[in-house]
C-alpha cells in the first residue's frame, strides 16, 4: 500500500476509570494494560500499521513515558511490530489532566504533525480495520491533486485547488453502538445527531462501509444533553437545522470511538482556546458549524479555510491540470446542499461575526459564504456479526473484550483465515498444562509459560504470562494478569485478577477485582469486591504480599 | 345509497385464515374539507367538485380508493351535500361496473373532521380496518404494502390503532413544502410516530420531550414528509375521536392529542413512509396549481388527462405534454405551448397564444388572447385581446375583450367581466349569493361597477373577517401563483363552510373556528390550556350526568388550585362547558333554546356565581367578562344570537349578571370589535328594554 500521508498519533492518557490496576500511572500506565495478553496500546499500533500508517506518535505525559519507552523495546508483542517503530513523544507540559484538544496546542505537538493526522486512543480495540475508513475519506473528503495536503515538503499539487476552500477536506469519526451483545452496563455514551449523506450517483459496493457514513450536525456527550434536557425541559432543534436537513437521526445509545481522520487545517482550528476536548468540543463545534449561520466565522474558520498563506502562483500550473475535476467534483461533492445557501437573510446574520476578520472588514457584504468542510460520521452497525469495536476504559468492558477476543480462533487453527486480532495459538505453553485438565479451548486463551495444575477447570478465560495455576481450581470467565497465582480449589468467576497477585487455598471470589500484587489468604470468600491497596506499594519487588485488609472481610 | 351483489372478492383468498376480520376494506371520504381555502369557489360547489386538469378531484380519489381495493365507501358530506349526491349517482361509480360494493353518502351536520369521526362512530357502520382519505387526495400509490404492515402491527399489538401515509419530498424539496412541513419525530424501526409538531410562524424551534428521546435512541427528526391526509385506521380510532369530544383537525388535534397522551391511552400511531409514487392533496391553491402540473407531467401516471377518467373523455396526449379533446377548434395562427389541456369543443381564435394552461370544455377563447399558467373551467368566454396569467377562472364567466387578469386573480361561476377591465392580483371576484339575514332569501349582492365594470356581475370577495390567527401556514412561497397574504391567513384549517347547507344558516359566512376548546385554548396561550381544557371537560361531564352544583363547585375549586389558575380562565372553562352543553340539548332537540338555558342556569346558578366578585363593586369587570365570554362563544354557534339573548336574559333574571353588568358589557368596546358586533343584534331589544325599564325606574324615583 503507497503511503496515504495520514500520520496517527495515539493518546496514552491516564486510565482514571481502570484505576485498579492503573492506580500508579508512572510505572504501570493504562496504555500498558493488558487486553487478551497484550499490552493495550498494541492494539491501536497494529491497527495504524495494518492501515499503511507508519509515522505514528505516542503522546504520553513526561512521567508515564520511561515506563512506555521501555516497554516499547521489551514487550514482545510491541517489539514484534514492524518498523518504523513508534515515536514516544512527551511534551513538556502535558499532564494526566490535559483534554485531548488542548495537548494539540503545545508546541512540541503541533511540531511534529505535518499533515493531515489520524487521533486514536490508546484505549481502542477495533477488528474493523481502518483501510474502509479511509478510503472513504479519500473518496469523500479528499482534495484534489494529491490525496492529502501537507503544507511543506511534498511534492505534489497544492490543495488550494479544491481543498478545504470547496468544502472538502473535512473529518472523519467513527462512532459504535453501546448496545447489543457484549454490553455493559452504565457505558459512557455519547449523542450525535447525523444527517444523510446526498445520494450518490454510483450506489456504494456491497460491503463498504460508505452506507454508513453520514454527517454529524450536533454531538455532546449524552451526559450533558441529559443536563441539558433537565434544565430546558425539552430538546429543542432549531429550524434552521431542519431546514437545510429535513432528516435528522438522533443516536441516544453510540459511542464517540475517538478514532479520528483530520485534515491539517483542524491543527489551527485546535488552537482555539474555546476547545477542550476533541470528542466534546471540537467535533460539537464543527457540526454546529456546518449548518448554523455565523458559527463558523466565531470559530475562526473563514481565516483558517481561506488562509492567504497560500501562494497561488506556485499551484497555478499544477491548478490547470486539475481544472477539468475541480469542477465535476464540486458538483458530486456532499456540500452541495449547503452551497447554494447564499440567500440575503444569512448574511446579514454572518456580517457582526465577520467584522471580527481584520481583513475582510471593508468587503464583508461581498465575502462569499463560507463552505464548512463536512465532519462525517461512521456509525458502526450494531450487528451481532459486525466486527468489534470498544474503547476499553472500564473494568468490565476489559473483561468482556478480553473474554470476547479470546474467542477468535487461533492462527495456528485457522491460517490465514484467522482475525488479525488472534494469537498464534490458543495454549502457548501446552507443555505446562498437566494432565486431567478441562480447558474449553473455544474461548480461552492461555499465554506462554502458564502451568496448570491437575484437575483444573479453566472456562472463558485470559490467563496470562507466566501464571500458575494449582491443582483443583475452577475458573470461569476470568482474567488473569502476567504472573498471578491461583491456591489449590480455589473457584472464581468473573474476576480480574492483577498481576503477580496471590490468591489463597481454597478462595471463593465472584466479580472481583484484584489489584497488581496484591496477595489473598487462604479460603477468602468475596464477591463483587475491588481488592486494592490504599497506600501505594513500596516497590515492584514486594510483590507478593499486598497490604490490604479486603480479602478477610467477608469472612 | 347503491347496494350492489356481492363480487368476487380478489382479495379473500389472500387473507382466508384471518376469521377475525371483516373481509372488505371500507374507507371514508370526506367530501368536505372543512376549509375556506378555495373560497369564493367552495361557496357554490364544494372543493371535491372543482375540477383538477379537467376532472373533478373526487375522481382521483375515488380511482385511487378503488385500486387499494376498497369495497365499501362511506362518503362524508357537509356543505353541498346534494350536489356531490347527484355528482355520485351520475358518475360511473354508481354503475353496476363499479370496483365499490357499496357507496353510501351520509349527510351530517358536522363541522369538522372531528364531528364527521364521532358521527360515524355513533353510526356503526365500521366493522373492521378503514382507511380515512378526503376527497382531494390525488394519488397512484398502491396501498397493499401499507395495509399489510398495518395489519401484521396490529395483529402483533392491539394498541397500533393507525398508520399514515407520508410521503417523502424530493432532496431538493420545494420551498413551500419545506417551510410549511410539519416535523415528525419517528422510530424508525417500528415506523413508529412519536411526535408531531405543526409549523407556527415565529416558531424557531422544535421542543422534544426528553423522555422520548431517552427511550427511543436512533429516532428520526424529520421535517422532508409531506402528509397525503390518507390514514389507515382500526375502528378503536373513532372510538378516540369520540372520547375526545374536542378535537376538530386530524392532525393538530387528533395526531398531536393521542401521541401526547401516549402514557393514558397506550395508543401508537405508525407512519408508513413512501418515496416512489405520488400522493398529494390539494389543501390550497398553492397545491392545485402544483398537483395539476404535476398531473400534466405525468408524475402521478396513470392518473393523467389521457387516461380519460370521465365518461366521455376523449383526450389525447401530444408532443410537449399537450392535451387535447377532439373536438378543439384551433385557429391556423394560434400557438398552443407544452403542459397545456384544452377541452372538448373549445374554441381557439387566431393569434391567441395558451402556456401551460388547463382550457375546459365549450369554451371560447377570442383572439389574440394570452394565457399563462391559468386554470379555466368549462363554458367561459374570454374576449378578444384579453391577457390572463396564473388566474383560475370558473365556469360560465364571461371575459370581456381587452381585459387583463393578474396573477393571483380567483374570478368565480358566472362572472361576466366588460371590457376593458383589468382584475387586479390577488382579487377574488364572485357573484355567490349571500344570505344577509337569517329570515331573508338569498338574494344577489349588487355589482361592483368599479370591479368588473359597466354592465359587468359580480363583485370582489371579501372574508368578512380576517381571523385565523392559529394559522400555521403563512407561506412564503416561491410560487408566485395564488400567493396572496390575505388567502393565507384566512384559510384557517379548521374553519367551516359547511353551514351553508345546514338548514339552520347562519346569516353570514361562516368561516370562523368553531368553538372547540382546544382551539380556544391555542389562543390564549399553552400555560393555561391545559386548565382550561381539564376544567372544561370536568364540568360539560358533570353537567350531562346532571351532577349538583356544589360537586362541580368542588371539582372545579381544585383544578382552579392545583393549576393556579385566575378567574378569567374559570370564567371561560365555565362558560365554554355550558354552552357546550347548551348545544347538545338544542342538537338532541329535546329543548328550545330559552327552556335549555333557563333549566341549566337555574340549576347551577350557584356555580356560575361563584366565578363573578364584583356584585359590590362599582365597575362590574367580571360580569362584563363573563358576557363577553358567552359572545365570543355564541359567536360560532348556530343561533348564537338566540343563546346569547337568552342567556343574557336568563343571567339577569337569576340575579347573575346585574343590570349594569349587561350595560356596560353593551357599552364596552370589546364587544362590538370585527364579527362580535354580528351576534349582539338580538340581544339590542333586550338591552333596550333594559336601558327604557332603567329610566323608568329612575323617572318614578324623582
Amino acid at each position: 500500500m503507497p503511503a496515504t500521508g495520514f500520520q496517527a498519533l495515539i493518546l496514552c492518557g491516564p486510565g482514571v476509570s481502570l484505576n485498579t490496576f492503573t492506580s500508579n500511572p508512572e510505572e504501570f500506565p493504562k496504555a500498558l494494560v493488558p487486553v487478551a495478553n497484550r499490552p493495550m496500546v498494541w492494539y491501536p499500533l497494529d491497527w495504524c500499521y495494518r492501515l499503511g500508517v507508519t509515522s505514528i506518535h505516542l503522546i504520553t505525559p513526561p512521567s508515564a513515558a520511561p515506563a512506555i519507552s521501555s516497554a516499547l523495546s521489551t514487550d514482545p508483542h510491541l517489539t514484534s511490530l514492524p518498523v518504523p517503530r513508534p515515536i514516544v513523544l512527551a511534551p513538556v507540559g502535558l499532564t494526566q489532566n490535559t483534554g485531548t484538544a488542548e495537548l494539540f496546542r503545545l508546541q512540541d505537538v503541533r511540531a511534529v504533525v505535518t499533515g493531515d493526522f489520524i487521533v486514536l486512543p490508546c484505549d481502542l480495540i477495533s477488528e474493523l480495520g481502518g483501510e474502509g475508513l479511509l478510503d472513504s475519506w479519500m473518496v469523500l473528503q479528499a482534495g484534489l491533486g494529491g490525496v492529502t495536503g501537507r503544507r511543506s515538503g511534498h511534492n505534489g499539487p497544492k490543495m488550494s485547488i479544491n481543498g478545504e476552500h470547496g468544502g472538502r477536506r473535512g473529518g472523519l469519526g467513527v462512532w459504535y453502538e453501546t448496545r447489543g451483545e457484549g454490553s455493559v452496563k452504565n457505558q459512557e455514551t455519547d449523542f450525535i445527531a447525523t444527517v444523510p449523506l446526498p445520494p450518490r450517483p454510483i450506489p456504494p459496493a456491497p460491503g463498504s462501509i460508505m452506507a454508513n457514513l453520514s454527517k454529524v450536525v450536533i454531538a455532546m456527550p449524552t451526559d450533558t444533553l441529559k443536563d441539558k434536557m433537565t434544565k430546558k425541559g425539552s430538546f429543542s432543534v432549531r429550524k434552521s437545522l431542519l431546514r437545510k436537513h429535513p432528516k435528522v437521526k438522533m443516536l441516544m445509545t453510540q459511542r464517540d470511538a475517538h478514532i479520528y481522520f483530520f485534515p491539517h487545517w483542524v491543527l489551527d482550528m485546535m488552537r482555539h482556546d474555546r476547545f477542550d476536548s476533541i470528542s466534546e468540543d471540537v467535533i460539537g463545534w464543527w457540526a454546529k458549524a456546518t449548518w448554523q449561520d455565523g458559527l463558523s466565522a466565531k470559530l475562526g474558520l473563514r481565516e483558517i479555510l481561506e488562509s492567504p498563506a497560500r501562494n497561488v502562483s506556485e499551484d497555478s500550473t499544477a491548478a490547470d491540470v486539475y481544472r477539468e475535476e475541480e469542477i465535476d467534483i464540486a458538483s458530486l461533492s456532499s456540500t452541495k446542499v449547503s452551497g447554494l445557501q447564499t440567500s440575503a437573510p444569512h448574511k446579514d446574520q454572518t456580517a457582526p461575526f465577520a467584522s471580527r476578520i481584520g481583513d475582510s472588514k471593508v468587503n464583508q457584504n461581498t465575502t462569499p459564504k463560507l463552505v464548512v468542510p463536512n465532519m462525517l460520521a461512521y456509525v458502526h452497525p450494531s450487528r451481532d456479526s459486525a466486527p468489534l469495536i470498544r474503547r476499553v476504559d472500564t473494568s468490565a468492558l476489559l473483561l468482556t473484550v478480553s473474554l470476547h477476543l479470546a474467542k477468535l480462533g487461533s492462527v495456528e487453527d485457522l491460517g490465514s483465515a484467522a482475525s488479525a486480532l488472534a494469537h498464534t495459538s490458543k495454549i502457548a505453553y501446552p507443555a505446562g498444562v498437566a494432565q486431567k485438565t478441562t480447558i474449553t479451548k473455544s474461548d480461552c486463551l492461555l499465554a506462554d509459560n502458564v502451568t496448570v495444575g491437575e484437575r483444573a477447570v479453566i472456562k472463558q478465560s485470559v490467563i496470562g504470562a507466566n501464571c500458575r495455576i494449582e491443582i483443583g481450581v475452577r475458573l470461569t470467565r476470568c482474567l488473569l494478569m502476567d504472573g498471578a497465582v491461583i491456591g489449590e480449589r480455589c473457584q472464581l468467576d468473573g474476576c480480574i485478577i492483577g498481576r503477580r497477585s496471590r490468591i489463597g487455598k481454597g478462595s471463593i471470589l465472584r466479580d472481583c477485582e484484584m489489584q497488581d500484587g496484591f496477595a489473598v489468604p487462604d479460603g477468602a470468600e468475596a464477591k463483587g469486591e475491588n481488592f486494592m491497596a490504599f497506600e501505594g506499594l513500596d516497590g515492584e519487588d514486594d510483590a507478593g504480599i499486598g497490604l490490604g485488609d479486603g480479602g478477610d472481610d467477608d469472612d | 345509497m347503491n347496494r350492489k351483489p356481492q363480487k368476487s372478492n380478489a382479495s379473500a383468498g389472500k387473507r382466508a385464515g384471518d376469521d377475525e376480520r371483516e373481509d372488505t376494506l371500507q374507507a371514508v371520504v370526506l367530501a368536505d374539507s372543512y376549509e375556506t381555502r378555495f373560497n369564493p369557489f367552495t361557496l357554490e360547489r364544494p372543493r371535491c367538485l372543482l375540477p383538477l386538469a379537467n376532472t373533478p378531484m373526487i375522481e382521483y380519489t375515488f380511482d385511487f380508493l378503488a385500486n387499494a381495493g376498497v369495497q365499501d365507501i362511506f362518503v362524508y358530506c357537509g356543505a353541498h351535500t346534494s350536489l356531490v349526491e347527484e355528482y355520485i349517482r351520475k358518475s360511473k361509480w354508481s354503475l353496476p361496473s363499479s370496483p365499490f360494493k357499496s357507496l353510501e353518502i351520509i349527510k351530517s351536520t358536522s363541522r369538522s373532521v372531528g364531528d364527521a369521526m364521532r358521527d360515524l362512530d355513533g353510526r356503526h357502520l365500521i366493522t373492521g380496518d378503514f382507511i380515512v382519505v378526503s376527497a382531494d387526495v390525488v394519488s397512484n400509490l398502491p396501498l397493499e404494502g401499507a395495509l399489510a404492515k398495518h395489519r401484521a402491527r396490529r395483529a402483533a399489538d392491539k394498541n397500533a390503532i393507525m398508520t399514515m401515509i407520508l410521503r417523502e419530498t424530493d432532496s431538493t424539496p420545494q420551498g413551500e413544502l419545506q417551510i410549511s412541513a410539519p416535523s415528525f419525530l419517528i422510530d424508525p424501526s417500528k415506523d413508529r410516530c412519536l411526535f408531531y409538531q405543526e409549523t407556527q410562524q415565529g416558531m424557531d424551534r422544535v421542543d422534544i420531550d426528553p423522555d422520548l428521546m431517552l427511550s427511543f435512541p436512533g429516532a428520526e427528526l424529520r421535517n422532508d414528509l409531506t402528509d397525503c391526509y390518507i390514514d389507515i385506521c382500526t375502528p378503536d380510532v373513532l372510538a378516540l375521536w369520540t372520547d375526545s369530544f374536542d378535537y376538530e383537525s386530524p392532525r393538530k388535534h387528533f395526531l398531536f392529542g393521542v401521541l401526547k397522551d401516549h402514557e393514558l391511552n397506550g395508543k401508537t400511531i405508525h407512519t408508513h413512509i413512501v418515496s416512489n409514487h405520488y400522493a398529494r392533496r390539494v389543501r390550497n391553491l398553492q397545491a392545485y396549481h402544483t398537483v395539476s402540473r404535476d398531473i400534466l407531467q405525468r408524475w402521478a401516471y396513470p392518473l393523467c388527462p389521457d387516461s380519460n377518467l370521465l365518461v366521455g373523455q376523449s383526450y389525447r396526449h401530444g408532443r410537449d405534454n399537450i392535451y387535447k379533446e377532439e373536438n378543439v377548434v384551433l385557429a391556423r395562427s394560434s400557438v398552443i405551448g407544452p403542459e397545456t389541456v384544452v377541452g372538448d369543443d373549445t374554441s381557439i381564435a387566431d393569434g391567441s397564444t395558451i402556456r401551460s394552461s388547463v382550457i375546459g370544455r365549450r369554451c371560447q377563447v377570442g383572439k389574440n388572447v394570452s394565457i399563462d399558467g391559468s386554470h379555466i373551467w368549462d363554458d367561459t368566454v374570454i374576449g378578444d385581446g384579453s391577457k390572463l396569467r396564473d388566474a383560475i377562472v370558473a365556469s360560465g364567466v364571461v371575459v370581456g375583450q381587452n381585459c387583463n387578469i393578474c396573477p393571483g386573480a380567483l374570478v368565480s361561476y358566472g362572472v361576466r367581466l366588460a371590457d376593458g377591465i383589468s382584475v387586479s392580483g390577488g382579487s377574488r371576484i364572485t357573484r355567490f349569493k349571500c344570505k344577509c339575514n337569517n329570515d331573508e332569501e338569498p338574494k344577489a349582492v349588487p355589482s361592483d361597477k368599479a370591479v368588473v365594470g359597466e354592465g359587468g356581475e359580480g363583485y370582489e370577495f371579501k372574508e368578512s373577517e380576517a381571523e385565523g390567527d392559529d394559522e400555521p401556514e403563512t407561506v412564503p412561497s416561491p410560487i408566485r401563483l395564488y400567493n396572496m397574504p390575505n388567502q393565507a391567513v384566512s384559510s384557517s384549517s379548521v374553519s367551516s363552510v359547511s353551514t351553508f347547507s345546514s338548514d339552520v344558516s347562519l346569516g353570514r359566512i361562516h368561516h370562523s373556528k368553531s368553538g372547540s376548546f382546544a382551539t380556544v385554548a391555542s389562543k390564549d396561550g399553552q400555560d393555561d390550556g391545559d386548565f382550561y381544557h381539564d376544567a372544561a371537560s370536568s364540568i360539560f361531564d358533570s353537567l350531562q350526568r346532571g351532577d349538583a352544583w356544589d360537586v362541580v363547585q368542588l371539582e372545579l375549586v381544585g383544578l382552579r388550585m392545583s393549576s393556579n389558575a385566575n378567574y378569567h380562565q374559570v370564567r371561560r372553562a365555565v362558560v365554554a362547558a355550558f354552552m357546550k352543553r347548551v348545544q347538545q340539548l338544542l342538537d338532541a332537540q329535546s329543548k328550545g333554546i330559552s327552556e335549555a338555558v333557563s333549566e341549566l342556569l337555574k340549576k347551577y346558578k350557584e356555580l356560575v356565581k361563584r366565578t363573578i366578585f364584583d356584585y359590590e363593586k362599582e365597575a362590574k369587570d367580571d360580569q362584563v367578562d363573563f358576557l363577553l365570554l358567552v359572545q365570543k362563544d355564541a359567536l360560532n354557534r348556530e343561533k348564537g344570537e338566540s343563546i346569547l339573548l337568552f342567556t343574557a336574559k336568563e343571567l339577569y333574571e337569576l340575579e347573575i349578571v346585574e343590570e349594569e353588568g349587561i350595560l356596560q358589557w353593551w357599552g364596552d368596546e370589546r364587544a362590538s370589535e370585527g364579527e362580535l358586533e354580528g351576534v349582539k343584534g338580538r340581544v339590542r331589544q333586550f338591552v333596550e328594554w333594559l336601558e327604557n325599564a332603567d329610566e323608568g325606574t329612575e323617572s318614578e324615583s324623582e
